[in-house]
């Protein structure tokens, strides 16, 4: 529902709660993004809450990002890498407190990049009831925060749907819903490259990773339904806490190394 | 629903990528839905074998079905002669390749 994929709940459920392996769970959470981003993706588009566009373009930066990533990672030191995203976790998390009753981004100019390729977008916002035309700026900026979250990603374990939407709602100031649903959309992609992977290497089982896998498929249709009716504002007050809690872990790893 | 007054040319354009991919990914998530719960039907009841297979295979759809996604967009892309767009669903469609066959999970 908040475009994270929720590998922060099921691989804590399956491991502490039911005993199992680390290395199964994460696959089966790996699995149960992408069953996350697929179902839920349909009712997106069909608002047209989803902007593809932009989320193929970031796509280009978290898929490089997570190839790239254990070597920038190393070079950039991951210490740094991790007090810098938790510090702006911490700055986005107050914005969003301070913008909490800010239904829409507001005076946004799109950059060069943003007008180039298109990336502004029009969708239908079930709670306001009308149609709603934004415009995307800090293309490049949000870019390079997609290539070092995908770095990042893999060495923290998730999805890193969390720094997709700080991206786009923060950097790139699109509106929080779309942000959600653009996010939502590219955690599919990034999770199938780590399933394939998971699968070669025989820690998909079945028996796991199917029921967790269509529980999701159900679960994400009413997420889904959920999130379209919220106020944008509801959404953000929603993010503030989770924000706070991931900043706070990756602020502990980066003083603790 | 009314029709914008800005970005009109995008509310002409950008449907088509997304009706496409909406089917795509509805297509799959049933398919996928389906094998799982036919899968654990038949474990449940006779603990046959075949289950499992069709719960692998349920799985499998799962996981090709995003990727099939970047490559539907491509093809949209292509017809639509957005070649920017075209390319940089190859660069993403090469970058997972390519994560894959290094196999590093991420």
């Amino acid at each position: 529902m908040l475009g994270l994929g929720g590998g922060i709940i099921i691989v804590p459920t399956l491991t502490l709660g039911m005993g199992l392996d680390i290395h199964y769970a994460v696959a089966a959470s790996a699995v149960s993004i992408i069953a996350t981003s697929t179902g839920a993706a349909v009712a997106y588009l069909h608002d047209r809450i989803t902007n593809t566009r932009v989320a193929m373009l970031l796509e280009v930066g978290t898929t490089l990002g997570a190839l790239s990533g254990a070597y920038a990672a190393t070079a950039l030191n991951s210490q740094w890498l991790y007090l810098l995203f938790g510090l702006l976790m911490v700055y986005s998390a107050w914005n969003m407190y301070r913008a909490r009753k800010q239904e829409l981004p507001e005076g946004v100019e799109p950059d060069w990049l943003a007008r180039r390729l298109r990336l502004n977008g029009v969708y239908y916002d079930q709670a306001l009831d009308k149609t709603i035309a934004y415009q995307v700026t800090n293309t490049l900026p949000g870019l390079f925060i997609m290539y070092l979250s995908g770095g990042l990603a893999g060495l923290l374990g998730v999805g890193g749907g969390i720094f997709k939407v700080l991206a786009m709602d923060q950097v790139m100031r699109m509106p929080i819903k779309v942000s959600t649903a653009t996010s939502n959309f590219m955690i599919g992609v990034t999770a199938a490259a780590s399933s394939a992977v998971y699968f070669a290497q025989g820690m998909v089982q079945p028996l796991v990773a199917g029921p967790v896998a269509l529980g999701v498929l159900l679960g994400a249709t009413v997420g889904t339904r959920l999130m379209v009716r919220l106020k944008g504002s509801q959404l953000r007050t929603l993010f503030i806490p989770i924000f706070l809690i991931v900043a706070v872990q990756m602020l502990v790893k980066g003083v603790q190394f | 629903m009314e029709h914008p007054t800005e970005g009109k040319h995008f509310a002409s354009e950008q449907p088509r990528v997304e009706v496409y991919l909406a089917y795509l990914l509805r297509a799959g998530s049933a398919l996928a839905a389906l094998l799982i719960a036919s899968g654990l039907a038949v474990l449940s009841i006779s603990g046959a074998p075949a289950g499992a297979a069709l719960v692998t295979a349920g799985l499998i759809t799962l996981v090709l079905t995003p990727v099939a996604r970047v490559v539907v967009a491509m093809i949209v892309f292509l017809q639509e002669r957005d070649y920017t767009f075209a390319v940089i669903c190859a660069v993403v469609l090469m970058a997972v390749i390519l994560g894959v066959l290094l196999g590093r999970a991420h």
